[in-house]
């Protein structure tokens, strides 16, 4: 068992994909520049070790021996072995064709925000330490060097001005080889003398960054985002008409708080790190990295180098080429990182030489993306039988020093804010601030959570006033078929709401909970047990995306994707993908892959609407709920049109007659078609083969509340054979990967205009109960048992969303009682923070004997939902009820609950 | 490396070698990945916390594993001592059952911490092969062996239940105890 093949797993000269499929954009200012993403192969080598039981096996790879079952995770091998997959491991030295000399950069970070940086220096360096080079405000400026990636804030803090942000670099050492830089990094690192500064004042200017939210619905007059052409004219005059009826209908019980959450960093286990080497001949940036969004990192990177007088200008046709590693770990906070053009920034200033830029944990603490610190308010107006009239709610979420996705992220906890629940009237409005604190950003759950707290701590308040039991009252109030979001748009799934509360309220844990209650009270601990529902959106609002399958002369499928891994599973499930069509799992994924699928030159551009490769929505980032529903059905549309294109033709002909594509099975790695003697896979793919049928593809789609739907025609199924109509919106196909020929598109049909004002409208609901103890003469929280019930669709690979759940009330936990950055002078924008301080769930911190109920697909469902950050969402709100219930009532508002907070709750 | 410069001679997955004065003060995890080109072993707090950069070493060479933290040891406190990473599972080309037990049981996510579980259960299995232990003892050692370590994906349970499904056999006495060990070379220290 487990044979590992000599030779197969280690990352060799050929780690590199040498298949690159270049592609072409406009930057900002009209400059074209060619630009390269690959994938490293070397991240799933360990498949390739696998060849000779894949051929005895069904032709199934080992790590899914049955089609569309996993075994183990596809890029399970590398990570036991400790191979080289993430951007850390790598050295200038690992890529033949690169320069061996490396140089290695540290930042003069700046600690306060409160001060002009006056100065500079790095004189405490003796002579043999001194750095090489050194990049500032100054030597950018001189080299006409511009911003990238979105960001509207200088790279550097330019003297005699006060930092935009904790962490903002004054400069850049860079050091001609590790030994060095290792000695002058015991002299820099925290040392006062390197920046001098002069006391401004400690009140900071804040703004917002735009766009802010206002969502504002009222069903009695039919009034909506989606269902108002006014809207933009008329919301604000309704919303002050339900504040108004909110305060003064005498009929309504109101329930109201404020709430305050706290930053929280993402704490992925790898800080961010990557190689850059500015080649001067060829005058191509080359990057390695292990980033969210490497389409966008690219454009930003390229975005820098773009000035016409540019010191280090890049060649129009091959300009960048980014090589995309697996994260070690994401979860939001990779996504559109400033470390990215940073990195890419720097890389000229190593003199030819490849530059290394590893952040210590301390500086990921000081400037990595984090959940923002949010205050918000909420007020729920019920009618005296409990159900709910109204909703008003506010979110105000610090985006400290750059924009990146914070006001994004705020507009998502407005539109969650309804949870699971039908409001005939609400006000919800979301803005991101622009201040010089830490740096907010995406971070799972992207907004939910916030919202979830809010309306789920709120009605457990209203259930007691009621004497209901929570479970009734939220019973009362539930999302149905009929219902519609706080934008207006309609409830297109079968939520499973009530069988989420059925089951929850009838498991032992909620059951016994005053039982329990008691026989803890004789241990001297208080328990508690709270519910919580969540209703966590998954997707944007209008998403696109690519995927594509590769047939190999051996007969093993090749995945490949944009799509990024964070260990969320998603190589996986894309990896059973090709089975629904094909029979047969994928033997390895290329994930990152932007640069194949953006080679088609699609456009999404609304002046390019008539052109035959205008798509509704271009490809985006890769949020983890992006995986299970959207990334999944590209990868398995691509399976279908290898079958349509390939394999139904060299099934025909080894027939000798026509077949249908709905007339084939799959069996062990045999085609069965009618009663006909089965076909040998090995046979199809020789005819494909040797007939030079396309053996590679991409297909896109566009999803916006549902997927536009094309209307193709496929040569190889025959002249007289009616166009099909998919899921899709393009699919090109050809023999190698540099020249596929899109598949004739006779029509496509957009979702309607109005969708586009749905927001996201793709759930994944999830409910908990969450036991706790606390021990009132120390107020240690103990969570001691975790139930949860998902509605995840169709499962792709259970073990991976049981992870996902666990790993969620892990995160949750860590969000509710541990986690805590100060945006303050004394939080880990000084660069003194690492784990001694920040203090996230252990192995002992969580309750080992956690229940996960995942309910089977409902009515008619055929899909997977995004549940990667849904999982998570009810945690906290649940976590809070069951203290509540732990401490006679005491509603805590504040995250995190440590505990001083609950001896004062119990004084 | 003459003599005289190397400081600091010990062994990495039982191959000799010789650090220079210069190196002494350098963490383990750091020499790993600059001089031997082993990056299996990772470097994520710095500051001994977070345990991802866990190795096993043997103080002696008939010495049971232990846990060492790789990033905030430095190469003179590791003088002599055989120091075992990730990269030496997987003898003879065959997973070890821990490594067959992590993926059977989708034990880890973005496995960056997955080098320091195994290397810490891989100590607790030989620590579990030479004590007598209560099958009813068997999680609180998986806590007390593995459970500093952080893992920000997976909420834990799996680890624990791949270990957990490793280490019973060992602890009712069913298991050989070659099936979970390192080796134990009986090479000497090289002169590098």
């Amino acid at each position: 068992m487990w044979p590992l093949h000599k030779g197969d797993i280690l990352l060799g000269n050929e780690a590199v994909d040498h298949h690159k499929r270049r592609f072409i954009k406009t930057l900002a200012n009209g400059s074209a520049v060619g630009l390269t993403v690959t994938s490293l192969p070397a991240v799933l080598a360990g498949q390739s070790a696998e060849q000779e039981s894949l051929l005895s096996a069904g032709y199934q790879p080992a790590w899914a021996p049955e089609p569309g079952k996993a075994a183990y995770r596809i890029d399970g091998l590398p990570k036991v072995l400790g191979q080289k997959i993430y951007a850390r491991d790598f050295r200038a030295r690992d890529f033949p064709s690169w320069p061996d000399k490396e140089y290695i950069v540290h930042p003069l970070r700046c600690d306060r925000v409160d001060s002009q940086v006056v100065s500079y220096n790095y004189d405490c360096l003796p002579a043999n330490l001194q750095p090489v080079a050194v990049v500032d405000a100054e030597r950018l400026k001189a080299d006409n060097m511009s911003l990238g990636g979105g960001m509207s804030k200088p790279f550097f803090t330019q003297l005699n001005t006060i930092p935009e942000y904790y962490g903002q670099p004054v400069a850049l050492l860079i050091f001609s080889d590790f030994d060095i830089y290792r000695k002058a990094l015991k002299i820099l690192q925290f040392n006062k003398t390197c920046i001098e500064y002069a006391f401004v004042s400690t009140s900071q200017p804040v703004s917002d960054y735009a766009p802010n939210t206002h969502l504002v619905r009222d069903a009695s007059q039919h009034f909506s985002q989606v269902a108002s052409p006014d809207y933009a004219t008329r919301y604000s005059a309704i919303a002050n008409t339900i504040r108004s009826e909110i305060a003064n209908n005498k009929n309504w019980r109101i329930f109201e708080r404020s709430f305050r959450t706290q930053v929280m960093d993402p704490m992925f286990m790898e800080p961010e790190a990557g190689l850059a080497w500015y080649d001067a001949n060829n005058k191509k940036l080359h990057l390695l990295l292990g980033t969210q969004s490497p389409t966008g990192d690219i454009e930003g990177a390229a975005e820098i180098f773009s000035a016409p007088d540019c010191a280090f200008p890049l060649a129009s046709d091959d300009s960048v080429e980014l090589i995309s590693c697996y994260p070690g770990g994401g979860f939001g906070g990779r996504d559109k990182s400033y470390f990215t053009m940073y990195l890419a920034m720097a890389a000229p200033y190593a003199n030819g030489a490849v530059l290394r830029w590893s952040h210590t944990r301390f500086e990921q603490f000081q400037v990595g993306l984090k959940r923002h610190k949010t205050d918000f308010w909420e007020r729920l107006a019920f009618d005296r039988s409990g159900v709910i009239q109204a909703l008003d709610c506010d979110f105000t979420m610090n985006g400290g020093g750059r924009k990146n996705l914070s006001p994004y992220v705020a507009q998502l906890a407005a539109l969650s804010s309804f949870c699971a629940y039908d409001i005939p009237k609400a006000v919800a409005t979301a803005k991101a601030t622009n201040t010089r604190d830490i740096l907010g950003g995406s971070q799972r759950g992207f907004g939910g959570p916030q919202a979830f707290l809010a309306i789920e701590t709120l009605l457990d308040e209203a259930a007691a006033h009621f004497k209901q039991s929570p479970f009734e009252l939220r019973r009362k109030n539930l999302l149905t078929p009929s219902s519609h979001t706080i934008t207006g748009a309609p409830i297109t799934q079968d939520l499973q709401l009530t069988d989420i509360l059925d089951q929850l309220e009838s498991h032992s844990l909620w059951q016994a909970r005053r039982k329990r209650q008691r026989e803890y009270r004789r241990k001297g601990l208080r328990y508690g047990v709270g519910l919580a529902l969540s209703n966590e959106a998954y997707g944007t609002s209008g998403d696109g995306m690519f995927g594509g399958v590769q047939l190999n002369r051996d007969g093993t499928i090749t995945v490949r994707t944009p799509y990024i891994d964070m260990g969320n599973g998603a190589a996986t499930a894309l990896g059973l993908a090709p089975a629904t069509f094909l029979g047969l799992n994928a033997s390895a994924i290329k994930m990152g892959d932007a640069g194949y699928f953006d080679a088609l030159g699609l456009t999404s551009s609304s002046g390019d609407a008539g052109k035959s490769n205008y798509v509704l929505k271009g490809s985006g980032s890769a949020s983890a709920c992006l995986g299970a529903f959207y990334q999944y059905h590209v990868v398995e549309q691509a399976g279908l049109a290898l079958l349509l294109t390939s394999v139904v033709p060299a099934v025909a002909q080894l027939l000798g007659r026509e077949v249908l594509h709905t007339d084939l099975q799959w069996q062990d790695g045999y085609c069965i078609v009618g009663n006909q003697a089965p076909i040998d896979w090995r046979d199809i793919v020789d005819v494909i083969f040797a007939r030079q049928l396309p053996t590679y593809n991409a297909v896109h789609a566009s999803f916006v509340g549902q997927f536009a739907m094309g209307k193709f025609q496929f040569p190889s199924l025959g002249g007289d054979s009616p166009p099909l109509t998919l899921p899709l919106d393009y699919i090109a196909a050809g023999t190698d990967a540099k020249n596929l020929q899109s598949i004739r598109r006779l029509a496509v049909t957009n979702p309607p205009p109005q969708t586009a004002n749905y927001g996201r409208s793709t759930y994944a609901p999830c409910g908990a109960l969450v036991a706790v103890t606390v021990n009132p003469k120390s107020g240690e929280i103990n969570v001691r048992d975790c139930v949860s019930v998902l509605s995840a669709g169709k499962q792709h690979c259970t073990a991976l969303i049981s992870g996902q759940s666990q790993g969620g009330v892990a995160m949750a936990i860590g969000y509710t009682l541990l986690e805590n950055c100060p945006v303050s002078a004394d939080g880990p924008g000084n660069g003194l923070w690492n784990l001694n301080r920040y203090h996230l769930a252990k192995m002992a911190d969580v309750p080992k004997r956690q229940t996960l109920m995942i309910l089977p697909p409902g009515k008619g469902e055929t899909t997977a939902r995004g549940i990667a950050e849904a999982v998570m969402c009810p945690i906290p709100p649940a976590i809070l009820n069951a203290l509540a219930m732990a401490t006679r009532g005491h509603r805590f508002t504040e995250l995190p609950v440590k505990n001083n907070h609950i001896l004062e709750a119990l004084a | 490396m003459s003599d005289k410069q190397s400081a600091v001679q010990f062994y990495v997955n039982d191959n000799p070698v010789s650090a220079s004065a210069d190196d002494a003060d350098m963490a383990l995890v750091d020499y790993l990945h600059e001089r031997q080109n082993l990056t299996g072993t990772k470097f994520c707090c710095g500051i001994g916390i977070c345990r991802a950069c866990t190795v096993a070493v043997r103080n002696q060479q008939s010495a049971p594993l232990e846990k060492l933290l790789s990033c905030s040891t430095p190469l003179s406190a590791i003088s002599g001592r055989r120091v075992y990473t990730v990269e030496s599972l997987a003898p003879n080309s065959h997973l070890t059952p821990l490594q067959q037990a992590f993926l059977k049981h989708f034990a880890f996510q973005c496995g960056y911490c997955t080098p320091g579980f195994l290397m810490a259960a891989t100590a607790l299995l030989e620590h579990l092969m030479i004590t007598q232990v209560k099958e009813s003892q068997l999680d609180g050692l998986i806590e007390q062996w593995v459970g500093g370590n952080i893992c920000r994906c997976t909420g834990y349970i799996r680890y624990i239940e791949a270990i957990r499904e490793v280490a019973l056999p060992i602890v009712r006495g069913v298991k050989p105890p070659s099936a979970v060990s390192l080796p134990r070379s009986t090479s000497e220290v090289g002169r590098g």
